[in-house]
């Protein structure tokens, strides 16, 4: 009887301890496997920037300045200033662009994981006005995605990942008004040419 | 007194107890973490070293044989086409496969079991007006399935190391668009536009482009030993390690999952 007992208690305790070894691995296995949260367009452009979006056109120097704090450097250019702000942990800098005191646009780099471009198609039923390029997105996919009469840009993966590393935001206007006045500030080409030069006679790893 | 039976059960059953408990606080117990980094799949079984660990360079022989060839790589999802398809050719793909799948970590990355990926062995490239480029490659994703081609890698601008380094690299554009949260953190936290290859440092080409810098730290990443791209003869990349130790570092941790070459 107490050889049963003392064999009973044993395999119990073996028990216990290879379901506590099974939670410990499946607890691990699901912590490799934690996907980000996507941010959602519908409140802000980023949940950790909402009290970052400036409306150009209206808010003011001190809006900035509430935002942001002092500038990490200031530019001068003819017509406006441009203010950069240096983000936590990382080389990539925010712009805000200002002319008479007023945001004239603003530059937004998005750090965390998101999918604003999809989510603003989606929420918004719309097209964008047009597709740019940059030299980042030489060899890549990401393209400009400009909505202009609704004043953001995204510059974002092609759907359906929708993946988005930076936005530009602006007066609303035509799309031949940004091609002129906007598209030429943050270097943005309607074809890919334009933004690489590609010497075909210089094989190069692309 | 307990009987013999009763004696012997008791030690197993001990013996197993303290397996368990040991297993609970030292991951290196388990079955799971000794297996997890060599992998054995369709072209057979990666090799360990000496001390039980994966071994540092692929020592498995490839098959003189293309058919056998294009067999093992395609139940890994990679499938070997082109005009310029030949038996050298598919053996830089199958040996520099071989390194890559080393890593568990790289192959969810690329996750080509379930979304394969065409490469293609082709002497022109057609989309850049018919220009015959001497080993050079381009990446796709846009179009299923999603493709690499390597131009002009039968011609003798094409060093096996060279040809290697490119199949890395455009496996690493394909790593970038199946993974641009890895991209996003890299771009932030990473970056180097003055790691020396052609597209990463202004000096060298047309760059900085972080888009071409990105496949070039993965293809040096597995290759720095023996070359530090356009190096002629060619020579190791040891600054890898140490001057550029934040792109590297980021490499084995969110591209290989810790296995290094």
């Amino acid at each position: 009887m107490k050889k049963t007992i003392i064999f009973i208690a044993l395999l119990f305790f073996l028990t216990v301890l290879l379901l506590l070894l099974f939670f410990s691995n499946k607890k691990n296995s699901n912590q490799a496997k934690v996907l980000p949260t996507p941010t959602s367009l519908t409140v802000p452009l980023s949940q950790k920037n909402q009290s970052k979006n400036l409306q150009p056109g209206i808010a003011t120097i001190q809006d900035v300045k509430k935002v942001y704090g002092n500038p990490t450097k200031i530019e001068t250019k003819k017509d406006f200033t441009i203010n950069y702000y240096t983000l936590p942990n990382t080389w990539r800098q925010d712009k805000i662009y200002i002319k008479d005191n007023i945001v004239l646009y603003t530059s937004k780099e998005q750090l965390s994981d998101n999918t604003l471009y999809k989510d603003f198609i989606i929420q918004n039923n719309k097209q964008p006005d047009g597709l740019l390029f940059d030299l980042r997105e030489a060899g890549g996919e990401a393209k400009w995605y400009i909505f202009s009469k609704d004043g953001i840009a995204f510059f974002a993966d092609p759907l359906p990942s929708g993946y988005t590393f930076q936005t530009i935001t602006f007066p609303p206007m035509s799309y031949q008004v940004f091609l002129k006045n906007v598209a030429p500030e943050f270097s943005l080409y309607q074809t890919q040419s334009e933004a690489v030069s590609v010497d075909a006679n210089n094989p190069q790893v692309k | 007194m307990p009987t013999k039976s009763y004696v012997r059960t008791t030690r197993l059953l001990l013996v197993l107890i303290i397996f368990f408990f040991l297993s609970s606080f030292f991951p290196y117990f388990t079955f799971s973490q000794t297996s997890s980094n060599c992998i054995e799949t369709s072209i057979g079984t990666i090799p360990k070293d000496a001390s039980g660990g994966c071994s540092q360079q692929c020592d498995i022989q490839a098959p003189n044989d293309l058919q056998t060839i294009k067999t093992g790589l395609l139940a890994d999802g990679i499938i070997i086409t082109g005009d310029e398809l030949d038996i050298p050719n598919a053996t830089e793909v199958y040996n520099t496969w071989c390194l890559l799948k080393k890593s568990s970590k790289y192959l969810q990355l690329l996750g080509a079991k379930s979304d394969p990926i065409e490469v293609r062995f082709k002497h022109t490239y057609e989309s850049q007006g018919s220009h015959a480029f001497p080993c050079a490659g381009f990446s796709s994703a846009v179009i299923k399935p999603r493709f690499i081609e390597l131009y002009g890698a039968q011609g003798s601008a094409c060093a096996t190391y060279r040809l290697d380094f490119l199949i890395a690299h455009e496996l690493g554009h394909q790593i970038r668009f199946k993974n641009p949260d890895i991209y996003n953190k890299w771009y932030s936290t990473a970056y180097n536009p003055s790691f020396p290859t052609w597209n990463c440092q202004k000096d060298y080409g047309p760059g900085p482009w972080p888009e071409e810098c990105f496949p070039d730290m993965i293809a040096e990443y597995v290759f720095y030993k023996k070359w530090e791209m356009f190096t002629e003869p060619p020579q190791p990349f040891l600054e890898m390690k140490t001057t550029y130790l934040t792109m590297y570092t980021f490499t084995r941790d969110n591209i290989f999952g810790g296995t290094e070459y």
